[in-house]
């Protein structure tokens, strides 16, 4: 009787020590986001009304809940911003623009070209990383 | 004569619009821009380029209504035969004037100068040092407080505790 409990503990032990050996990581799953819905070549004229409003051409918009991903895209703001890049995302929550290969930004007479940068279109704040070149014409 | 006045005038007209035109690169690996008020920083692997300026350093910042450009820590300048090196730098993009401080070093053509703060002229080919500055052309040596280099009439003006040490080598 004595030793079916010991043995039942042993069990209990062992499940315990794989437990914490086993790394469980990789099943956790991964969530893939799927776009609403894919515009393709597009070409938007007036893609928000007001002060933020700017047109779009691009090869392809995904549209998400609050997210838009645009490839091989020209942003021409009303404020007279030009922005194009391979990769761009607009977050509609917060007016920001992340841009990232081959990126143009033009505005008044300064003209970047670089590698990524990030827009805050309500604050005029650009914020570039990954090296670049602002010319002040 | 008057075709000649006139073509004087169309010339210097032209190199004053060709110098104000010259537009300013900056490159570097991170910028931020305040678009409303056009303030730029940039920081790391800095290179600024203005015509024949070339000036790299570690940190800048620039304000586009004032014309001028701050820079900091291990600043190299290029203008024409003209080296400086320093540690923090103003460039009056208007007035076309080069401000420099720290640890400021000179070198052109055979003269070179150590001081602790410069302003430099280069369309008078004028530079004022201020502080206590050594001039080393070839193996002589002139120290003084405050001494002006004339780079093009290659004249020195001292007047300011001067000891000059003539080197008798050949």
């Amino acid at each position: 009787m004595r030793n079916k409990y010991i043995l039942f503990f042993l069990f209990i032990a062992l499940l315990y020590i794989i437990f914490l050996r086993v790394d469980f990581s990789y099943k956790t799953p991964v969530e893939v986001n799927k776009p609403n819905f894919v515009l393709l070549d597009a070409n938007i004229e007036h893609f928000l009304k007001g002060e933020l409003g700017f047109r779009v051409k691009a090869k392809k918009i995904e549209i998400f809940d609050k997210i838009f991903v645009m490839y091989e895209s020209t942003i021409d703001s009303e404020s007279g911003t030009l922005i194009s890049a391979n990769i761009m995302e607009y977050y509609l929550d917060t007016d920001l623009i992340h841009a990232s290969s081959n990126v143009h930004f033009k505005r008044g007479n300064q003209v970047y070209s670089g590698n990524e940068l990030e827009y805050d279109m309500k604050r005029l704040l650009l914020k570039t990383y990954r090296g670049g070149e602002f010319t002040l014409i | 004569m008057t075709r000649f006045l006139a073509l004087s005038f169309l010339f210097l007209f032209f190199v004053c619009f060709a110098q104000e035109n010259n537009p300013l690169s900056i490159k570097a690996e991170r910028f931020e821009v305040n678009l409303s008020s056009n303030y730029f920083e940039a920081n790391e692997k800095i290179i600024i380029e203005q015509g024949k300026l070339i000036i790299k350093a570690d940190k800048a910042t620039y304000k586009e209504s004032k014309k001028k450009i701050n820079l900091f820590n291990n600043i190299v300048t290029d203008y024409l035969d003209v080296k400086i090196n320093c540690q923090e730098m103003v460039f009056d993009r208007e007035q076309n004037i080069i401000d420099a401080a720290k640890d400021v070093k000179v070198v052109y053509k055979d003269y070179k100068v150590y001081g602790q703060k410069l302003i430099y002229y280069p369309d008078k080919g004028i530079m004022k040092f201020t502080g206590e500055t050594t001039v080393n052309q070839n193996k002589n040596v002139l120290k003084s407080n405050d001494i002006i280099l004339d780079l093009k009439n290659n004249k020195i003006y001292s007047d300011n505790q001067t000891s000059f040490m003539i080197s008798s080598e050949k």
